[in-house]
């Protein structure tokens, strides 16, 4: 095989990509050892700086396109691959990005689906060489089956790079290996952050004015709960019929919402995993606003996720705020609602707080050990990450600049917080890898009991489970 | 007897007038269509769109994608295959502190100044390629009008000396002649109004969708409709009941026109028809090149449509309406929304939907917000298998006492059944609603439809000896969809049951037609339904039906709501009985 290695140069992404690598980490939300995703695209273009480079490989044998085969979750592809234009921008935006990868480096991509961590496993312990990327769920673990090549090993890939989600991947960096990878090209990371949208109208009749509100950073949970005592109504009787409630969260937003209030569960070092912090007072106080939160009467608390819970209520007009997922915001915007909506982001604990976002969950990438070929595989896994973010009709900002704040945003307040959203990311390890911290304070929260007992307890039991269960499949 | 037999006619006559007439699917042809050359005296203008194989042009659609994505890719391949030049596209959105690129290749309305110049410009059909400045712009007034402007231009295009260049002499301009060349209303042309409907009005939104679209054909001018608040000064057709109008004469309709605002309104939703009629036919469908309606103009009629009134004090209305849920007759929300509006009028204690399954329930989220905003609490069983026909009623004029949910077999519809206490005198009385088998749901084969109808007659009765064992002495409303005529098996269960039929009570099986009709048909020049405009057939092959068991409550009427507007929201219209207490 012809092996040319050429200089992609595009200056159309220059100064955005640039800007935003100079800027790795700076938008960080807290100074504390636990990293922050930089998910937000600087667009400050002041300077002019040397054209970015990545490496363009032509894979291609006798002019005819090597095929590339990504194994990924069914239904849940649409920002990896989009086989033919349809009128959705996204699908667009993904087709020609693809569609450009596959001319430069003279490859084919398809697509193999598999719904859950069972079927990736099976593919994956039939050791085939058919999957060149393999993008399965986070929460699934599968970078502790041996199953996947170091990504840190790679030549190909440098994930200090700004197209790599630095404050997730030093989550998932353990003793100097890192399995899985997530970057621009995981749109899920942006779809999956975690807002609050609110009834407009509703909010007006009850004279709440949530955007002052945020703008004044007076957001706080204890607002909120006054906002969601003040809004709901008719649920003191046996007629569902009249129920207005103030606020719907979901198994996801719960998390979202203690993460928002300064939750830290863990600290990851250069060298350590330090979960000490995670039973510390602020918790405490934290899993104590949240329980008064989630257990207001005016609250419906769903134990479903973000994607299964039944928003019907809030689409009929018979909620004030539905705290959830980004992505809903596509089917808000075309879901035909008799009021108007506005977006903020979900209420932090003491007004001299920031605001802090999640995002609860991500597929991320991973290359199975496996492959054909290793380099070809880090060679286009990087290509796909490189071009996902950095134009302006990229997937990132069709999705983020031109659907999210352009489309879905009614208001300036909604592009303004947009713009927080996702300035603000924080990820902990503790939510990558649940070792029992995080379900511990979410059941705590739920079940109103002590999240200091709970956590206690938790805290001796996830040490053992980083150690032996983490760290050892990393050494292995 | 006569009165009911002249309305069925009256309203056949009106539908086959309206058949005639054009049935708003305008299939009026524009007679002459002429290419025009620009004709300007600026300097020619000619841009370098590719050379050596390379361009620094983009191809540049509006942001709304769909049809204008396909537009652009095709443009981008026809220069890919048959030049080797590669042109980026790109949506026309503009990232905040940023330009648009000098040079682009603009793709139907985009958000650029030059677009908006050649797109106003156009009427409907019309399309245009044009040098303005750097830009090029290739639009067109409609789908099908854009595919042809990219045709004409692909076709023209050509590689000269290894360049392809665009001059402003070879513009294209295509124009259509409109049976209407003229239009004014209140001395303003028309290009100027928009079209006004009430807030949270789907009867009025359809109209205003079919009358936009009617003046579309006729001259070419597309209008914008509206539900914002009157904006003073503004050239506005309002149609629909606004709540400010004065009142007017049952049965009636108007159109008039005030200054620069023309209003078409009725007494009740089913004359809105009568309103939307005249506009269609009379206002805008006149032969003449020039029309002018002038400041002052009224016109008032009588409404072909019958009227429905709300129930007399202290009767008691049960309405059914199997909703066409099931199938992927859409959009949902227009039938819904109508169907509400109509409900409005008639004011029913209890209403009982068939059909009414999660595809409906999705796709009509305004319909049950404004169901529960007018006190209308839903009784269903979902998790059973109810979901299609639950029952609502008023809270706040009945309570509810008991309910319950019963079926045959796994996949039946099932019967759900209500008993309510008026708050009002404490009168007690039930309702069931039924949902009988298909063929369709016994595979197609109509004798194991009809033993599973039997089944189902058979748990409806169950149902009411149930109510009658623990209600004694009180009326039960027995109805829904039996999917069974007069006379059939299943019928016959539910007649030996001792219950009655309302149209037997009444004396109305030949008079009132059968609710089921033919299914509404979308009007594809506006993606949306258009007036119904079939036939009905008589009460005696009803396959929807109300009974009753009791003597504490007595139908004193059955009607079959037969206006068009009611004919459009399902292929069951609604129909309704009012009992009286005395």
């Amino acid at each position: 095989m012809k092996k040319a290695f050429v200089f992609f140069l595009c200056a159309a992404m220059l100064l955005s990509v640039l800007s935003a690598c100079a800027d790795k980490g700076g938008d960080s939300a807290e100074t504390t050892s636990s990293p922050v995703v930089s998910t937000a695209g600087n667009t400050d273009e002041t300077t002019a700086e040397p054209p970015l480079t990545i490496a363009v490989e032509n894979l291609s044998s006798n002019g005819k396109p090597l095929a590339f085969n990504m194994l990924v979750r069914t239904n849940r592809y649409a920002y990896l691959f989009c086989e033919e234009p349809s009128g959705d921008l996204i699908d667009y935006a993904v087709y020609k990005r693809n569609s450009m990868i596959e001319d430069l480096y003279g490859i084919k991509i398809s697509i193999s689906e598999s719904g859950d961590a069972a079927g990736f496993s099976t593919y994956m312990n039939a050791a085939s060489t058919d999957y060149d990327i393999c993008v399965p769920d986070y929460w699934w673990n599968l970078d502790l089956q041996g199953f996947f090549t170091d990504i840190l090993s790679l030549p190909e890939i440098d994930t200090s790079d700004a197209w790599w989600y630095d404050g997730w991947n030093k989550n998932v960096t353990i003793n100097g290996k890192m399995y899985t990878v997530a970057g621009d090209a995981s749109l899920e990371m942006l779809e999956n952050l975690e807002v609050m949208f609110f009834n407009k109208n509703m909010a007006k009749d009850k004279n709440i004015d949530i955007y002052k509100y945020a703008s004044d950073g007076q957001w706080t949970v204890d607002k909120c709960l006054e906002v969601i005592n003040t809004a709901s109504s008719g649920l003191d009787d046996s007629d569902t019929n009249n129920d207005v409630y103030g606020a719907l969260y979901d198994v996801h937003s719960l998390d979202a919402q203690l993460y928002s209030c300064g939750l830290r569960l863990s600290e990851v070092g250069e060298s350590e995993i330090g979960i000490d912090i995670a039973n510390s007072q602020k918790t405490v106080d934290i899993a104590e606003a949240v329980t008064k939160l989630i257990g207001a009467v005016g609250t419906d608390y769903s134990s479903k996720t973000a994607r299964a819970r039944d928003w019907s209520l809030f689409k009929n007009g018979n909620a004030l705020i539905y705290a959830t997922a980004l992505y809903l915001g596509k089917s808000l915007k075309s879901g035909n609602l008799d009021f108007d909506y506005g977006i903020v982001p979900m209420p932090k604990l003491a007004e001299e707080d920031q605001y802090i976002s999640t995002s609860y969950g991500v597929s991320v990438f991973a290359i199975p050990v496996s492959v054909a070929s290793t380099h070809n595989s880090a060679l286009i896994l990087n290509a796909l990450n490189f071009n996902s973010a950095n134009t302006d009709d990229s997937v990132v900002t069709t999705f983020f600049d031109v659907i999210l704040k352009y489309q879905v945003a009614n208001s300036p307040e909604d592009i303004e917080n947009l713009d927080l959203v996702r300035k603000n990311v924080y990820i902990d390890f503790a939510f990558i890898y649940d070792v029992g911290l995080d379900s511990a304070i979410k059941n705590a929260v739920i079940d109103k009991t002590s999240a200091s007992v709970a956590l206690k307890a938790a805290v001796k039991t996830a040490g053992s489970k980083i150690k032996n269960n983490i760290i050892a499949a990393y050494e292995k | 007897m006569k009165r009911v037999l002249s309305i069925i006619s009256g309203f056949l006559c009106m539908l086959m007038l309206y058949s005639c007439t054009g049935n708003a699917q305008d299939t009026e042809q524009n007679t002459s269509e002429i290419t025009v050359p620009e004709s300007s005296e600026a300097p020619e203008s000619v841009l370098l769109l590719a050379s050596e194989g390379k361009s620094d042009y983009k191809i540049v659609f509006p942001v709304s994608g769909g049809d204008y994505i396909s537009a652009a890719e095709s443009l981008k391949s026809r220069l890919s295959n048959s030049f080797g030049i590669n042109i980026p596209t790109s949506a026309d959105y503009v990232l905040p502190g940023k330009n648009p690129q000098e040079k682009e290749i603009l793709i139907g309305p985009c958000d650029r100044e030059e677009s908006r110049t050649v797109n106003s410009e156009l009427k409907n059909g019309e399309y245009a390629v044009k040098v303005v400045g750097s830009k090029l712009v290739i639009c067109g007034n409609g789908t099908e009008a854009l595919n042809n402007a990219l045709m004409l231009f692909c076709r023209n295009l050509s590689l000269t000396d290894n360049k392809i260049t665009v001059s402003s002499k070879d513009d294209i301009v295509f124009k259509r002649t409109f049976p209407v060349e003229s239009f004014t209303i209140g001395g303003r042309p028309l290009s100027d109004y928009k079209i006004v409907v009430p807030k949270g009005s789907g009867t009025a939104r359809l109209f205003a969708k079919l009358i936009a679209a009617r003046i579309a054909t006729r001259t070419g001018i597309e209008l914008e409709i509206t539900d914002e608040n009157h904006v003073p000064d503004s050239c506005e057709i309002r149609f629909g009941n606004f709540a400010e109008l004065p009142e007017l004469e049952k049965n009636t309709f108007k159109v008039f026109v005030t200054g620069n605002v023309m209003t078409a309104y009725s007494s009740d939703i089913g004359g809105l028809f009568d309103a939307y009629f005249h506009l269609f036919d009379v206002i805008f469908g006149a032969k003449e090149k020039t029309i002018s309606i002038p400041d002052g103009y009224v016109f008032s009629d009588k409404s072909t449509q019958e009227s429905y009134e709300k129930a007399a004090d202290g009767n008691i209305r049960v309405l059914y309406h199997n909703v066409l849920g099931y199938g992927t007759d859409t959009p949902i929300y227009s039938r819904a929304d109508i169907a509400y509006d109509i409900y409005c009028e008639l004011d029913p204690d209890i209403i009982c939907f068939e059909e009414a399954g999660s595809l409906f329930r999705s796709g009509a989220s305004s319909f049950y917000s404004n169901l529960k905003k007018n006190n209308l609490a839903e009784i269903c069983f979902s998790s059973e298998g109810g979901l299609g026909n639950p029952i609502y009623y008023r809270n706040d004029r009945f309570e509810l006492l008991d309910s319950g949910y019963g079926k045959s077999r796994n996949g039946d519809k099932g019967t759900t059944y209500a008993v309510f206490k008026r708050k009002s005198d404490g009168k007690i009385f039930a309702v069931t609603n039924s949902h009988f088998a298909a063929n369709s749901n016994a595979q197609n084969n109509p004798e194991l439809g009809n033993k599973y109808r039997t089944q189902d007659a058979e748990t409806a009765v169950s149902i009411l000896e149930k109510i009658k064992a623990k209600y004694p002495g009180i009326t039960v409303i027995m109805g829904g969809d039996y999917n069974s005529a007069k006379n059939s098996d299943p019928i016959n269960v539910i007649d030996k049951s001792g219950a009655v039929h309302v149209r037997t009570q009444l004396s109305l099986w030949s008079n009132v037609p059968s609710p089921h009709h033919s299914y509404p048909v979308i009007n594809k020049n506006i993606s949306d339904y258009d007036m119904y405009s079939g036939s009905l057939s008589g009460g005696s092959s009803s396959i929807d039906h109300i009974y009753f068991y009791g003597t504490d409550l007595k139908p004193v009427s059955y009607t079959v709501v037969t206006s068009i507007v009611a004919l459009t929201t399902s292929d069951h219209t609604i129909h309704f009985a009012d009992f009286s207490a005395g």
